[in-house]
């Protein structure tokens, strides 16, 4: 366990077990991790779609916009 | 560029940017082998080591965000990978593990030379890494094993860098102790 200039070897970096790792591992995380991906788009479709919608239900126009609209009706009714 | 020669933290950025499972898997062929046998060394059980890699690499795909190439990102899976086992491990045995954590807790440290923690064979290594408790185990796993360093294990475990010299001292103090109470039966 010692090396040449009598320093003892770190015997941690021997102790790494060699077990394999499960063939069909592979598929089963690549599997989840599509259907996570499914489960984001979907999650995702809906809260930005909710947020546009809400957002647009509860739209406040801004002082400038405000002045414009009122100024476009002053025009029309002219 | 050929994928399989990008580096990690290369494939890490064009997952984030694209979402490509396929350079996922280029991860999942450099690392799962030491993940599994990290793993299997925390809980000895093929099926709970492989339910536990499982997780672990769904866990790292959704974190992928949260990686900032502070550290390798060899280093952040390890991370993640003791910090899970660890996690695990105690939800199944939490209250036997409190008892044991005070009645050690009161005796004193002094730091044990690094030489001394070396000078001890694998096979009695393995034995008394199975004997301490799984953030003891990690914690010198995570230093001797894998290199992090105090910074990497201080980001790892979410504690300041005083708590982490203070819990190495105390593992490799536990384990040295462990090991001459193991030398003095055998020679009594």
């Amino acid at each position: 366990m010692e090396n040449t200039n009598n320093i003892p070897t770190n015997p941690f970096k021997l102790l790494e077990g060699d077990e394999k790792v499960p063939e069909n591992l592979k598929d089963k995380v690549m599997s989840s991790i599509n259907f996570s991906n499914m489960l984001l788009d979907i999650t995702e479709l809906f809260t930005t779609n909710m947020a546009s919608s809400v957002g647009s239900l509860f739209k406040v126009d801004s002082i400038g916009e405000k002045e414009e609209k009122n100024k476009d009706d002053k025009e029309n009714k002219k | 560029m050929e994928p399989t020669l990008l580096t990690d933290e290369e494939i890490v950025s064009q997952i984030v940017s694209n979402r490509d499972t396929q350079l996922f898997e280029i991860l999942y062929e450099r690392h799962s082998g030491r993940v599994y046998n990290k793993c299997f060394s925390f809980v000895h059980e093929n099926a709970l080591a492989e339910d536990l890699t499982h997780d672990i690499f769904l866990k790292v795909y959704l974190s992928l965000k949260s990686f900032e190439g502070r550290s390798k990102f060899s280093t952040w899976i390890y991370s993640i990978t003791y910090n899970y086992c660890v996690d695990t491990i105690n939800l199944k045995k939490k209250t036997t593990q409190k008892l044991e954590e005070y009645q050690y807790d009161q005796v004193s440290f002094t730091e044990p030379d690094d030489a001394e923690l070396f000078c001890i064979q694998i096979e009695v290594l393995t034995k008394i890494l199975n004997t301490i408790r799984p953030e003891e185990k990690s914690i010198l796993l995570m230093k001797y094993q894998d290199d992090f360093s105090l910074q990497d294990i201080s980001d790892s475990l979410g504690i300041g860098l005083s708590a982490v010299k203070m819990r190495l001292t105390r593992a490799k103090q536990k384990v040295v102790d462990l090991y001459n109470a193991k030398s003095s039966h055998i020679t009594a």
